[in-house]
């Protein structure tokens, strides 16, 4: 299935105009689901800034902190929880598959087959 | 400038949206489809899996029903089905039209959001993690949501386990059998 387009032409015969590209079908099990998956990479790859941003902000804590005991353990709780985040984060797939192992049951059909 | 305030009235409304939204795309057969504009329309719903009742149409053969004799007065009627659809290619999945793959494909669809939504709450959990910097009350809040996202999915996941087990293992009810 391709996008065409007729338009009437000067001299009576209508020029076509053949784009080439394919018409996007609907449906999420279609092409739906690749935006299903690019959703996904996307909040990963998202995770990684994020948890990048908030392990330089507690460095730079650590770093400014001048010896002061409670800067440097704020600091070192940014760094801790950024992590940790990014720890919950990438084992939620984990998560989630051991649960539908141990039951039986699928459930992420619109991820994994 | 009248401040957003979310009540009752707009959790409603919010909701009737929401349900709206979710019978259209139970009930809609090809409305989340793109169609050309140069094919027709068709009454039926575009079938995705047919089920050929006699084997020596059927390109696999082996399946339910014994060959008929070509003078058979049915099979030159050209109304006569020798064929039926028996599953149906909709915007959430192919559903089954069968009493007993529909109740599957509910199931594998319900499941799905579960699981899907489960893994959204449990991903949000970590960015609440990451947020909280060292804040104890937020970092309870993000634990607390990651504890009641795999909590909640647990509870969906029981009750399918013990259908399972009760209508399976127990009281055999047809239909109801393990893949």
């Amino acid at each position: 299935m391709k996008i065409a387009l007729t338009i009437p032409g000067t001299n009576g015969t209508p020029i076509k105009i053949d784009s080439g590209l394919p018409v996007p079908t609907g449906g999420l099990f279609d092409r739906g689901q690749d935006a299903i998956h690019v959703f996904f990479n996307l909040i990963l790859v998202i995770a990684i800034f994020v948890a990048l941003y908030f392990i330089a902000m507690g460095g730079l804590d650590m770093i400014t902190s001048e010896g002061e005991k409670e800067k440097l353990k704020r600091g070192r709780e940014k760094v801790i929880y950024a992590v940790m985040g990014l720890i919950v984060i990438f084992l939620s797939f984990t998560a989630i598959n051991v649960i539908s192992a141990f039951f039986g049951f699928n459930l992420l059909p619109f991820l994994f087959k | 400038m009248q401040k957003f305030v979310y009540d009752e009235r707009v959790r409603k409304v919010l909701l009737g949206i929401f349900l709206f939204f979710i019978i259209t795309l139970l009930f809609s057969n090809r409305s989340l489809r793109a169609q050309s504009p140069t094919k027709a329309p068709s009454s039926l719903p575009p079938c995705s899996k047919w089920v050929y009742l006699f084997p020596t149409e059927s390109p696999s053969l082996g399946l339910n029903g014994t060959p008929i004799p070509k003078n058979n007065k049915d099979y030159n009627d050209p109304n006569f089905k020798t064929r039926k659809c028996i599953e149906v290619q909709t915007g959430i999945g192919q559903i089954s039209t069968e009493p007993q793959g529909f109740v599957r494909s509910i199931f594998t669809i319900v499941l799905g959001l579960a699981g899907g939504i489960a893994l959204i709450l449990i991903m949000l959990s970590g960015y609440r993690f990451m947020a909280s910097a060292g804040n104890p009350e937020a970092a309870k809040a993000a634990q607390e949501q990651l504890v009641s996202a795999i909590v909640g999915l647990l509870f969906i996941i029981f009750s399918f386990v013990i259908l399972q087990v009760i209508g399976v293992d127990i009281l055999h009810i047809p239909g109801f059998t393990n893949k």
